[in-house]
């Protein structure tokens, strides 16, 4: 029986490293483009691509760290523009949530259902003759 | 597209990008099976709680913290399966009991759960009530039960033989038990229903016409906002047959707003501060009854003056009191018994 062996070098894993995450960075774009068409519309290619590297760099910073959650930040922070509900900066350094990933569940489903209950509420309101609030 | 709808999209689209982080090049064993504990918080009357902070502990010094979402449930993933102490670590254990567990019919998920040490924040010995607390409110916020803190042997003070049950004032210095802690064993692949005990809290509120007939029937929308912002569906329906709405609100109510519309489509709004009635042993506290009751004692001064005087007067007379215009033991007693606080 022969056995082949092979070495890795840390250069090729750190240059597969960087291919790996050129691919992400482009996917992001994509993303930007297809789910957020307004929001990105009046930004050039590179100012496209500077705010997804500054949303990398944000989300490690709160230590997001797989390409989900990299992702669904990214999301968020497109979703939400500059302004950003107080409660957001507090959910971030919540101590009963112990994992940055369910920090950004929360904070996302929490937008979500306060979405979904304007709009009940707003249907209700419509019932009794009121505008939305 | 709404914002809102856009994130919803996106956050669906984002699960398809790998778990990993983007540079990473390792692919996971998938020999490493992994399974979930799902956990759900209600209240008394089974509607979900949000917000609610949950422990999944391997250890003292090893735990898993989230908090219900709005369906108030949450999930841990990731766990090796086996068994696993559960609790609510910011709620007294007298104040929660597991309700029901089931199987979890969900597909194993796989990676490794981030497990941390506990956080050490520490427990506040004493609260200082402010104006539009409640001990429902202040109980519920603090993970306790409103008897658990009223009975507390260093809150004799509160309890002074004068006051009605569970009435603090701004001001009033509540001290705080320490937190007592209940572990439920939580095995992977279940679903636990828990109860957290003296919620929701109650609002009920009586409506009468000119007459003091009650308004049955009219339709009422009511809007809530609470002290944590969460929000609220808004309820509707019609008033009962005695005029009365009343409806479950959740304790950290702060604000409610009443639209009621009559058969002939007459429409009336009315603002509602929750918690701002001071007790009876103030001349506010009267006045508020007073007014609440459709006898106009006039602003919530404090101040005993004549429309505060005239107002009793005019209660006395109606309930067949001796008609002195001072509030005596009779009157406060037919005053909190109407008003029903």
């Amino acid at each position: 029986v022969s056995v082949v062996s092979f070495t890795i070098r840390e250069r090729q894993l750190e240059a597969l490293g960087r291919s790996v995450e050129m691919g992400f960075v482009m996917r992001m774009r994509q993303f930007a483009l297809v789910h957020f068409p307004a929001q990105t519309a009046s930004l050039s290619p590179d100012d496209l691509d500077r705010l997804i590297s500054h949303s990398i760099e944000a989300g490690r910073l709160l230590e997001l760290r797989s390409a989900r959650d990299l992702c669904r930040f990214f999301g968020l922070t497109l979703a939400l523009g500059s302004e950003q509900p107080a409660w957001i900066e507090a959910a971030w350094r919540d101590p009963w949530i112990s994992s940055p990933g369910a920090r950004l569940d929360r904070i996302i489903g929490k937008i979500l259902r306060q979405a979904e209950l304007a709009e009940v509420n707003a249907r209700m309101r419509a019932a009794f003759d009121c505008p939305a609030r | 597209m709404t914002s809102a709808s856009a994130l919803q999209n996106a956050s669906q689209s984002a699960v398809s990008e790998p778990a990993t982080p983007p540079d990473a090049i390792a692919v996971r064993c998938p020999l490493a099976q992994r399974k979930a504990i799902e956990v759900m918080v209600v209240d008394e009357e089974g509607q979900p709680l949000e917000d609610i902070a949950i422990e999944i502990a391997m250890s003292d010094r090893q735990v898993l913290l989230q908090r219900t979402a709005g369906n108030g449930v949450t999930r841990f993933e990731r766990l090796v399966p086996g068994s696993y102490r559960l609790t609510l670590p910011l709620v007294d254990s007298d104040a929660w009991e597991l309700i029901d567990s089931t199987p979890l019919a969900e597909p194993d998920s796989s990676g490794e759960a981030e497990w941390v040490e506990p956080p050490e924040t520490p427990a506040p010995e004493t609260y200082t009530v402010q104006l539009g607390d409640c001990l429902a409110s202040i109980a519920y916020q603090l993970g306790f039960l409103p008897d658990t803190l009223w009975e507390y042997g260093a809150n004799a003070a509160l309890r002074d033989g004068v006051r009605r049950l569970h009435v603090v004032n701004p001001a009033d210095i509540i001290h705080l038990p320490k937190l007592s802690r209940r572990d439920e064993n939580a095995s992977t692949g279940m679903r636990y229903k828990l109860r957290r005990k003296g919620v929701p809290e109650r609002l009920r509120i009586r409506f009468v016409d000119y007459r003091l007939q009650p308004r049955a029937g009219t339709r009422f929308l009511l809007h809530v906002e609470t002290a944590s912002g969460n929000a609220v569906a808004d309820r509707s329906g019609q008033l009962d047959g005695n005029g009365f709405l009343d409806v479950p609100i959740p304790p950290d109510a702060l604000h409610g707003e009443v639209l009621l519309v009559d058969s002939a489509g007459e429409r009336e709004e009315i603002e509602i501060d929750l918690g701002y009635v001071n007790p009876m042993n103030e001349v506010s506290g009267v006045q508020a009854r007073l007014n609440n009751l459709h006898y106009d004692a006039g602003p919530e001064t404090g101040e005993m003056n004549d429309a505060t005087r005239n107002a009793l007067k005019e209660f006395q007379l109606r309930h067949h009191l001796s008609v002195t215009g001072d509030i005596d033991r009779a009157t406060k007693a037919l005053l909190l018994k109407l008003h029903q606080s």
